[in-house]
């Protein structure tokens, strides 16, 4: 990987000299099958990635869709300004960042340890089954997990609530005690996402040279030792770079869930409110457009100097980084 | 992010169907050029209506073409459910490109009606003020109130749909059965409904020896009706001392929420009460062990089935009227309308009064009775003044909800007839009406806005309904609810609402 990393590196350092004009014109000339086939992806991130940017101007007007950009009223800032000075600005950050971080903290790490364990495992039908149980709760809905989990912890058929009552305990409110609410959702995310998460870690194990191990083998080193020395600074690059790109979402804490679980639920709503379950009130139930793509605005820009600063200090300590 | 990709999503679907459906529209207009003769091409019509039915239907029904053949159209009707109306609504009024005819549910509160009322200023929408009165029925005395209730500022920029003013709304529907077992009347009074309520829970009316029935199926906000009866009024706002004040605020609301926490401190509700959504209070409403739950009176009938498969005595009487602590007597009731429909100013004249045409057409005696009964001979007989469904009717889903939310039937009882109701059934829930309607509660709020209500009350609502749950469960104690509501009577926010509230209600007595 670091090979192929240089060769890009040198040649577009070469596509730097004084020629490279005609050097790039040579290339599209001679690959221009290969551009082709590139075209339509390039057009897809030109027209829904890059078009909608300008879209974003509608945060510093009064946006009315039957107006449109060019006649709605320009604000400025009122909308940023009516955002912060909003009392639930904290309450909404607060939850974001604790939602987000104890994702970070134990849902991140999960899929790492799942598939340094899958890789320990000798027997290859057994290994490839357990891969498949976990993979399956990725393809449930958040409907549907919410349900489930309804019916796990409720107080009127929850399973677990049924078993602290045959065993003479006290029911438990999960869903309606606050306290619970972080610890659910993150069991839920660790659930439905740890083992679809394995997928680009098991690979990247995949790709480890065998005679690291053959080697240390021979030098006498445990399993312990192998994962340790071998296996883990080999993939070292791929949880970096998953980290950064992790980072930048961190205003987002995914809306279905987290709509799914305070939805119809008042005594959570103080812990459980989030920017993207804001956004959505304001925006699509109360059609504040301007007032909620200015909320939008602010996530992107705290996502993208996240993403920026990690990327610097992971070049500053010898890593690769995302760019 | 997530919600903006579902947004922009939507938005092109809606986009891109309209451009494809104002293709259409175009060819019609090219050929109905030469209007003369009778040959006249049908003119389409694209509408977007909520609907309370399960399943929907197509231009391949018989009952839909039957439309299309009398008023001479060719429809193409867009049904949108009504659990996922409030969002899908929103997204289509921002996608800037609104079918011929648009349904809304209300142009005066949150979500969508300030929006509306924007849209209205803005001129988006075309004035029909000078065109009702050349049709007939939608000028007629049975729509009079209707028409005129639904004006704003004196002109009418909606066709409202009709709904009857008694029958609707949530208010307790209880078991006669039960009542009647136990030796107790209809409550009349809190007090009594509180106690009535207590007795389904603990003398065991279903009489099978264990204490497994619930008093009343509900969450918080289908027991909402309770800050109302405590309020002596309907709607948001009170009138006291000559000035409206929000009931999130009021003394009596806390009385109210009172009562709720002394019901859900004595097991009244069920387990899950603070977060059970609509469809699991009707689960828990027709599992058989319930007491009673808040519907329209319709429901009365309309979820009675299931409750009699476990229980064929089983029998659902609506409460007439419940009085609060001040003795006034409180039943739902509203001005005789539910939701509105908008015809977007792209829509050239001629089509407008094509649109009109046909809303006429299904206000009409004839149109009102199709769409509510069916092609005649075909999906009814009539058997001694009585309508008697045939099996077609069923399979052509001939029910209530499809073809008759488009307009509905113009009766002061329909809110309170179900499909398959008895004549004495009916008989019984048409005396209630009766006596509801000698209930009169004022409604001091009716078709006022203003700028700071739109912008924050929504938020400031949710706030208050959380707070109040929270006592009600014991999250919160009562002195944090005090300071809760002393808190939000200093806030600004909440300050410019109610002055503002106060300035456009002083505005509308001058006229």
């Amino acid at each position: 990987m670091n090979s192929h990393v240089s060769e890009v590196r040198a040649n577009l350092k070469a596509l730097q000299t004084p020629t490279a004009a005609k050097r790039l014109w040579f290339d599209l000339k001679r690959d221009k099958y290969l551009y082709l086939l590139a075209l339509p992806g390039l057009l897809y991130f030109l027209i829904f990635k890059y078009i909608p940017v300008g879209g974003l101007v509608v945060a510093f007007q009064n946006y009315s869709p039957y107006l449109g950009i060019l006649k709605s009223d320009w604000v400025g800032l009122e909308h940023f300004q009516r955002f912060f000075s909003n009392k639930d600005f904290i309450l909404l950050l607060r939850n974001t960042l604790a939602i987000s971080l104890l994702n970070i903290v134990f849902f991140f790490p999960f899929p790492i340890v799942v598939s340094l364990l899958l890789n320990e495992l000798r027997n290859m039908v057994f290994k490839r089954l357990v891969q498949t149980v976990i993979y399956i709760p990725h393809f449930l809905s958040w409907v549907i997990i919410a349900g489930l989990t309804f019916l796990m912890v409720s107080e009127s058929e929850g399973l677990i609530n049924k078993i602290f009552e045959a065993i003479g305990m006290d029911k438990v409110g999960f869903l309606t005690e606050p306290d619970y609410f972080w610890g659910l959702v993150t069991i839920q995310s660790i659930w439905k996402e740890a083992g679809w998460g394995t997928i680009i870690f098991l690979a990247a194990i995949a790709g480890v040279n065998p005679q690291l191990y053959e080697a240390s083998v021979m030098d006498g080193a445990s399993r312990m030792r192998q994962v340790w020395h071998i296996t883990l600074p080999a993939i070292r690059n791929v949880i970096i770079i998953l980290f950064i790109l992790r980072l930048g979402s961190i205003m987002d804490t995914g809306f279905e869930q987290i709509y799914l679980m305070m939805n119809n639920n008042a005594t959570v709503t103080e812990v459980a409110d989030v920017f993207d379950t804001y956004v959505f009130r304001a925006g699509i139930q109360q059609g504040q457009f301007s007032y909620s793509t200015a909320i939008g605005l602010f996530k992107s820009i705290i996502g993208i100097t996240l993403v920026t600063i990690a990327n610097k200090v992971a070049k500053r300590f010898g890593e690769e980084g995302v760019y | 992010m997530k919600v903006k990709k579902i947004a922009s999503l939507f938005t092109a679907l809606v986009l891109s169907s309209s451009l494809a459906l104002s293709a259409c529209g175009s060819e019609d207009n090219a050929s109905s050029g030469g209007d003369g003769g009778k040959a006249a091409a049908p003119a389409d019509i694209n509408i977007s209506v909520i609907s309370y039915a399960d399943e929907f239907i197509d231009d391949t029904n018989s009952l839909w073409q039957e439309f299309e053949k009398k008023t001479n159209t060719k429809l193409n009707i867009n049904w949108i459910s009504a659990t996922t109306f409030a969002d899908k609504i929103n997204v289509l009024l921002a996608s800037g490109n609104l079918p011929d005819l648009t349904f809304v549910e209300d142009i005066t509160a949150a979500p969508v009606g300030p929006q509306i009322r924007n849209m209205i200023k803005q001129g988006v929408f075309w004035d029909l003020t000078p065109f009702l009165n050349d049709y007939p029925n939608l000028s007629s005395p049975a729509m009079k109130e209707t028409i005129e209730k639904t004006k704003i500022e004196g002109k009418n920029y909606t066709i409202p749909r009709y709904y009857p003013s008694y029958g609707g709304g949530v208010f307790p529907i209880l078991r006669k059965d039960w009542l009647d077992k136990l030796g107790l009347k209809m409550p009349e009074t809190v007090d009594e409904f509180y106690n009535t309520l207590k007795a389904f829970k603990e003398k065991d009316p279903d009489g099978n020896g264990i204490a497994d029935t619930v008093a009343y199926a509900a969450n918080p906000d289908f027991i909402g009706f309770m800050y109302n009866i405590f309020n002596d009024t309907q709607g948001a706002w009170k009138l006291r001392d000559g000035k409206l004040h929000s009931i999130l605020t009021e003394d009596a609301s806390k009385e109210a929420m009172l009562w709720i926490k002394k019901a859900y401190d004595d097991g009244l509700f069920p387990a899950d009460f603070a977060i059970l959504n609509f469809s699991q209070i009707n689960d828990v409403f027709q599992s058989g062990k319930a007491g009673g739950g808040g519907y329209a009176m319709n429901n009365a009938w309309s979820r009675i089935e299931p409750i009699q498969k476990i229980d064929p005595k089983a029998d659902l009487m609506p409460v007439t009227a419940i009085a609060g602590p001040s003795g006034n007597k409180y039943t739902p009731s509203g001005a005789p309308f539910y939701g509105h429909y908008l015809i977007p100013k792209k829509v050239p004249e001629d089509k407008v009064k094509k649109i009109l045409a046909f809303m006429d057409y299904g206000y009409g005696e004839e149109g009102n009775k199709l769409a509510r009964y069916g092609i005649p001979g075909v999906h009814y007989k009539e058997e001694n003044g009585n309508i008697v469904p045939t099996e077609q009717a069923k399979k052509d889903k001939v029910t209530t909800n499809l073809m008759d939310s488009i307009f509905h039937e113009i009766n002061e009882y329909s809110a309170v007839f179900a499909q398959g109701m008895p004549a004495d059934f009916y008989a019984r829930q048409k005396q209630i009406v009766d006596e509801r309607k000698n209930v009169k509660v004022p409604r001091p709020d009716e078709g006022l806005v203003s700028d700071a209500y739109n912008k924050y009350y929504s938020e400031i609502k949710k706030k208050t309904a959380d707070m109040r749950v929270k006592v009600i469960l014991g999250k919160a104690t009562l002195q944090e609810y005090d300071k809760y509501v002393a808190d939000l009577k200093a806030d600004p926010n909440m300050q410019l609402i109610t002055k503002e509230m106060n300035e456009t209600y002083q505005a509308s007595l001058k006229k």
